[in-house]
């Protein structure tokens, strides 16, 4: 080494360099030993999964099979089976998303068939014990365009294709319902078919609906047997004179041909039964809004009629043909948890001790129950499977601790009357305490014990709102719903694919104010906008529903709250004009008007406007449009605007690069990623995204690519974006990113303005590939920014990946001289390694959203994946370097502390004895 | 001359004695050269009262000197050592660094007492020269430390106290929700 | 004449837009049906594992679920190029590309995302096997004796430790008193041998040097 060092003098300084090589490569393999994952005896600790399967359209009891089941089939495209006396999952298959099951049957003949599917539909035959397929024949269909209109039928392991054909007849085409082989074709001859006759099925009938005036009928065609005439009834006959269109027909539930027919704008309804080949009107006006069910009870038909009115279900059981009513098959019960339910399944076994019937019913707010003879057996919330609006919302504190937090409201006081405070709160602490040692006096708190703040944040309130118009509140460590609040009457703004848009306008830190939140919907029926607050710790309402009487074009929360800590909503309404809610911020806002900006994206028109409030005065909120962008919708269609997070916080400034120097960051807060999709035959498969400053309106930055293929992800966060897309080319999925720069020296050491940068910022881009399909991704986001940041990837297999933002990072160099610190040499594919998956082997089908929250801890961050499943878990992207790793062996340190006292005190005395034995000597 | 006195004395007692001292005329013949070093000036006694005070004088200041020049002379070895710990950063490194720092450090605080016992015309000099030398080692241990990449002088090391922005503006917004 | 010509050409214009539509209309999709085997883990069999398992076509566009004796179809797909994949929470299974051309034949290769080109043909009907199962989760660290033991800061400290304690004791004892001074003797033995080559070297040196010296001075 010295040799080398002299001879060449000009080398010493490679030396030196090669060192720090070696010292980054040594700091880099320890960086590659990044494990992400878990511990086996982690599994279940802070994590939880939840199974759900949607609105029920068709369902049955199982009562062939050994193990009695029931069998249904969503909206969601999900077939299930749930076992009778706990309502869990046995079995569920996922079918194509998308999709719809038109018919679900053959259960009592012990197969189960489904058919689901566009054009041309899938038929598959399941097992009903296991769930496994049996066979599986793709239909074929002569008129897509009339796929509507088409009905099935199943009996008999026989699939009946019903189509009416217009003016002529209907079409019947049966097929083995496990082989697919084609048996054969008739057509019954119906020549009233037309355009505008409304038919429903009724097995084996089909009845039609021709006029709507009093000269209406009702006309049966028997479709299996080819020697029958079509059989009409006038509507005079079921109604009787005085009955005004118009009519409604519909089939009811159950094994019977019986259909309804609704009049007086459904008001009232009869029922026509066929029964003995002959339609039968039943004498008897039934509710409008009851619905109805058949069942057959020891060869006997029952109707059933549901109505609900005030919270209060009642199920009547009259006889079918004689109308008796049968009082010991009614029900009435109220709950809580259901809203107008239906009956879709329902079983009456006649047992030793009489007639036990069973009834599954779906309410309108997708939730499933079981009703056993006057008992709600159990409940299922399927109004989780379509969840909208997320947001995580952090505990109060324990009653004694916000008792003890009052003391600092910082209200200005004089020192004497602070001390009678403290001393008055002190004793009511230590009352409290000898209360709850010695036992005496009651709990007098009305919160649940356990549903306070933990030391480290952890345990927080998950607010869920659904597309029922259904709000949950789930706290998070085991998933359990605490409270459920039902909106009647409204929906989800159209133009956004039916979303609520859910706002925090006060946290739970600010005792004695409620934590509340706001819900921004539209109206049923107007489509004006409403708003409801409610407290979402408890789920009581604050302000309730207030209708604004305008629709709702956007909105945004204020940054600054008002007096008492409230953070108004900014609402532009159709006519661009602006409103607050509550109007007490009004006078926050007018003061925030110069800083406040406000824009909108049309998808039809391509148009993206910015709106400023700085003509705002405290009487009244003006929206000034300063100024606007046309993306042509002639050949582009804009997609997806993706914001960041509004609490957000960027920790480094810059990246150190190997010379040390800083390469500083490009965060401008008011930067929005636009992404479009080319439409028309030139631009198809095209993606342009676009970097919108939306204060100046200024373009930052456009990218495109070609030969791709959406759906497009894209997390937007800090100075960098991360897109997956498809590539058309490659036929692979692949992950673009983008990383902004200011450059070696800041512009503006202190203040950004978005109105006042001049320079464009360097864009470092990247692109790899990845080995899996995407479904959702996320951002991870801790509450001081320290912690580096992992993108949560959904991916279609069913497992959640956290990928460290260091494997996607755009300057990960191509042929690395010199390497820096955190920056890894590029590799075209990311890999996917096994322990970063973090819901293990807990498949979560389906995802639609990922939600991720700061906890208490810095390094900790909670992640909440909704979609047909809902799994929580929490992700500590540097390792939980803030708190204590939790196998953390306390006894072993202290046993060898005293170990070491002992054995030092123990030698010290040794030695004196010595010192002293040779000091005689 | 009192050297002859004694030594004739001497001459009889041993046989292979050698008689330096006596000046015979068979040795005046003789040239034996003088040992190196001696010079035959009869002013010696002077020479060596005056030479005493001056080199007592001229030794304490040259023993002073000394002492200032010391730290110089260990810039060679404390270059060496430097040369010899290495430039990453690990125990050894850390420690031979830290030596060459505290060291002339506490010697620069103990300046003082270091001195006390000398006086002289030069003792100012000499202080200051033995403060250069010190603040040379300093100098050197810094560097040492500069190129170890310890001291805080690249923009990267202040990194962490550079303020996030504020914003000026606020905006919110997105898809036209009617 | 004219008349005639005219009529021409507005019959073959439309003929030509005929012809077009006519060709869009070739260019769909007749529907071919993707099959195939899955084989379980050893032990799977009584376990449902066709339950917990599915067939994925491209990401989820197709599904095709598994019989009691592991095969399955996708049906309903049009031609192209499709990658499929097993899904099971536990077993990795490798992805396969299913070629589909417009002619209806079925291609199976090994899936390669850098080159996509490259065909390593696999039979078709695909037959399945699970690789590996997933190892979601990392082993605890043990604290072992040894990483105690063989701790370099350890060994440091205790090794001279011992030979400290040790040492003395060795010493008291006469024989080994003894050995250990044989030991010195032998090692002393050898060092004069080599100061005195040093000496009578450096002397002959010197003698050599003191007589250029007393040379040097005698010219003088």
């Amino acid at each position: 080494m010295a040799p080398f060092a002299w001879t060449i003098r000009g080398n010493v300084n490679r030396f030196f360099v090669d060192a720090q090589i070696l010292q980054y490569l040594i700091v880099l393999a320890g960086l590659f030993n990044l494990s992400l994952c878990l511990y086996e005896d982690q599994v279940g600790k802070f994590d939880w999964r939840q199974n759900y399967v949607g609105k029920i359209t068709f369902a049955s009891f199982d009562t062939v099979s050994t193990a009695k089941k029931i069998i249904v089939a969503t909206e969601e495209n999900v077939i299930a089976a749930f076992n009778l006396k706990s309502g869990q999952i046995i079995w569920r298959r996922v079918l194509e998303k998308g999709g719809h099951i038109r018919t679900l049957g053959g259960v009592a003949d012990g197969d189960l068939i489904s058919v689901s599917g566009g054009v041309p539909a899938i038929v598959r035959a399941w097992d009903l014990a296991t769930g496994h397929i049996l066979n599986e024949w793709p239909i074929a269909e002569q008129n897509t365009d009339r796929i509507k209109d088409v009905k099935w039928h199943i009996k008999d392991g026989t699939l009946h294709h019903i189509l009416p054909i217009y003016n002529s007849g209907v079409e019947v085409t049966s097929y083995d319902s496990k082989t697919g082989e084609k048996l054969k074709t008739r057509r019954v001859s119906a020549p009233f078919i037309s355009q505008e006759t409304e038919c429903v099925l009724a097995a084996p009938y089909l009845a039609c609906l021709k006029g709507d005036s009093s000269l209406a009928l009702v006309l049966l065609v028997h479709l299996f047997d080819t020697n029958a005439q079509p059989q009409s009834v006038t509507i005079n006959t079921i109604f009787g004179a005085g009955a005004q269109g118009p009519y409604k027909l519909e089939s009811v539930l159950g094994e019977e041909p019986v259909i309804s027919i609704n009049a007086d704008n459904d008001q009232r309804k009869r029922i026509l039964a066929v029964i003995g080949e002959l339609p039968i009107p039943i004498q008897r006006d039934i509710a409008g809004d009851a619905t109805l069910y058949v069942v057959s009870i020891d060869n006997e038909k029952v109707l059933l009629e549901t109505t609900y009115k005030n919270g209060k279900i009642e199920i009547a059981a009259t006889d079918l043909s004689s109308s008796a009513p049968l009082p010991d098959l009614s029900v009435t019960l109220t709950h809580t948890s259901l809203q107008s339910p239906t009956i879709m399944a329902s079983v009456c076994p006649r047992q030793t001790k009489g007639i036990t019937c069973r009834h599954l019913l779906s309410s309108q707010d997708h939730s499933i129950s079981l009703l056993q003879h006057n008992k709600l057996v159990w409940t299922r919330e399927e109004a989780l499977a379509s969840i909208v609006a997320v947001e995580i919302i952090e505990l109060p504190m324990s009653d004694r601790d916000q008792a003890i937090e009052t003391e600092f409201d910082q209200k200005e006081r004089d020192v004497l009357s602070m001390f009678l405070r403290r001393i008055t709160s002190q004793i009511n602490q230590a009352k409290a305490f000898f209360q709850t040692i010695l036992d005496l006096g009651p709990q007098q708190s009305n919160q649940r014990i356990d549903l306070v703040r933990d030391k480290f944040g952890l345990h927080k309130m998950i607010i869920a709102v659904t597309s029922a118009g259904k709000l949950y509140g789930i706290e998070t460590r085991k998933g359990e719903i605490i409270w459920q609040l039902r909106l009647p009457n409204i929906r989800g703004f159209t133009k956004l694919s039916n979303t609520m848009i859910l706002y925090v306008q006060r946290g739970s830190r600010h005792f004695p104010h409620p934590p509340q939140c706001a819900l921004l919907a539209e109206d049923k029926e107007t489509g004006e906008g409403v708003v409801y607050t409610f407290n979402p710790i408890t789920g009581q309402p604050l302000d309730g529903l207030v209708k604004l009487g305008y629709k709702i074009k956007q909105s945004m929360l204020l940054h600054v709250t008002t007096d008492d800590f409230l953070r108004g909503i900014l609402i532009l309404d159709a006519r661009n004009k602006v409103h607050v809610y509550p109007d007490s911020a009004i006078a926050v806002a007018a003061s925030l008007g110069k800083s406040t900006y406000l824009f909108t994206a049309d998808q039809t028109t391509g148009i993206l406007s910015g709106f400023s409030l700085s003509y705002s005065t405290t009487q009244e909120l003006i929206a000034h449009k300063v100024w606007e962008l046309l993306l042509s919708p002639r050949n582009q269609k804009i997609t997806q605007v993706v914001a960041k997070n509004p609490i957000e916080r960027v920790h480094s400034q810059g990246r150190v690069l190997s010379d040390r120097s800083v390469l500083y960051k490009y965060i401008n807060p008011n930067l929005v990623a636009v992404v479009t999709e080319g439409i028309g035959h030139a631009h198809k498969n095209t993606l342009n995204l676009y970097l919108l400053d939306v204060v100046s309106g200024a373009m930052i930055f456009s990218i495109t690519h070609k030969r791709v293929r959406g759906p497009i992800h894209i997390v937007h966060s800090e100075n960098w974006l991360v897109y997956g897309y498809f590539n058309e080319k490659g036929r692979r999925t692949e992950i673009a990113t983008l990383e902004l720069y200011e450059g070696k020296i800041q512009s503006n050491t202190t203040v950004f303005s978005s109105l006042a940068t001049t320079k464009l910022p360097i864009v470092e881009r990247q692109a790899f590939i990845f080995p899996a399909s995407i479904e959702y991704m996320q951002e991870t986001i801790t509450e001081k920014g320290i912690t580096s940041k992992h993108i949560i990837v959904a991916l279609a297999n069913g497992g959640i990946l956290e990928l460290p933002w260091m494997m996607v990072d755009p300057r990960r160099p191509t042929n690395p001289e010199m390497r820096e610190e955190g920056v890894i040499p590029y590799m075209p594919e990311i890999p996917i390694h096994m322990d970063a998956i973090i819901n293990y082997n807990q498949s979560v089908s389906r995802v639609m959203g990922i939600h991720t929250s700061p906890s208490g801890l810095e390094s900790t961050c909670l992640v909440f994946v909704h979609g047909l499943d809902l799994f929580y878990t929490r992700v500590a992207p540097s390792k939980t370097f803030d708190v204590l790793k939790e196998d953390f062996d306390y006894y072993l340190i202290v046993i060898v502390l005293a170990a070491l006292l002992i054995s030092s005190y123990i030698t010290k005395k040794l030695a004196s004895q010595k010192a002293q034995k040779q000091a005689w000597k | 001359m009192t050297m002859t006195a004694n030594s004739k004395q001497s001459s009889k007692r041993s046989k292979w004695a050698l008689d330096f001292a006596h000046k015979t005329k068979q040795d005046k013949s003789v040239e034996i050269p003088s040992p190196p070093g001696y010079t035959p000036t009869g002013s010696l006694f002077h020479n060596v009262e005056y030479m005493r005070e001056s080199d007592s004088n001229h030794l304490i200041i040259k023993k002073s000197w000394d002492l200032a020049l010391g730290p110089l002379k260990q810039v060679p070895m404390n270059l060496f050592i430097m040369y010899m710990a290495g430039s990453s950063i690990s125990i050894f490194p850390i420690m031979m660094v830290g030596m060459l720092i505290i060291r002339p450090v506490k010697a620069l605080f103990t300046l003082q007492q270091t001195f006390k016992v000398i006086e002289g015309t030069h003792a100012f000099g000499q202080k200051f020269v033995y403060f250069l030398g010190q603040l040379v080692n300093i100098a050197l241990a810094l560097y040492k430390c500069q190129s170890m990449g310890l001291l805080p002088t690249h923009a990267s090391d202040w990194l962490a106290f550079v303020e996030p922005q504020t914003r000026v503006e606020y905006s919110g917004g997105g898809f036209i929700y009617v | 004449m004219k008349k005639i010509l005219y009529l021409f050409l507005i019959f073959v214009n439309l003929c030509g837009q005929y012809v077009i539509a006519e060709h869009e209309e070739d260019a769909s999709t007749d529907l071919y049906v993707i099959e195939g085997k899955v084989f379980p883990w050893d032990n799977a069999a009584s376990s449902g594992w066709q339950l917990m398992t599915h067939v994925m076509a491209n990401g989820g566009e197709h599904y095709g679920f598994l019989r009691e004796d592991g095969t399955f179809i996708i049906s309903n797909v049009p031609s192209g190029s499709y990658m499929v994949e097993v899904v099971n929470p536990n077993y990795v299974y490798e992805p396969v590309r299913v070629e589909i051309n417009s002619k209806g034949k079925f291609r199976a290769r090994k899936v390669n995302l850098i080159q996509t080109s490259q065909v390593i043909q696999v039979p078709y009907p695909l037959k399945m096997r699970p690789l590996a199962p997933f190892r979601y989760f990392q082993v605890r660290e043990q604290w072992r004796m040894t990483d105690f033991l063989f701790n370099p800061m350890v060994l440091m400290m205790v090794l001279p430790l011992l030979l400290i304690m040790v040492l003395p004791k060795i010493m008291n004892d006469p024989e080994t008193r003894k050995e250990m001074e044989q030991l010195n003797n032998l090692t002393i033995y050898n060092m004069p041998e080599m100061s005195e080559v040093i000496t009578s070297f450096l002397s002959g040196g010197e003698k050599q040097k003191s007589k250029a010296v007393k040379a040097a001075k005698k010219r003088q």
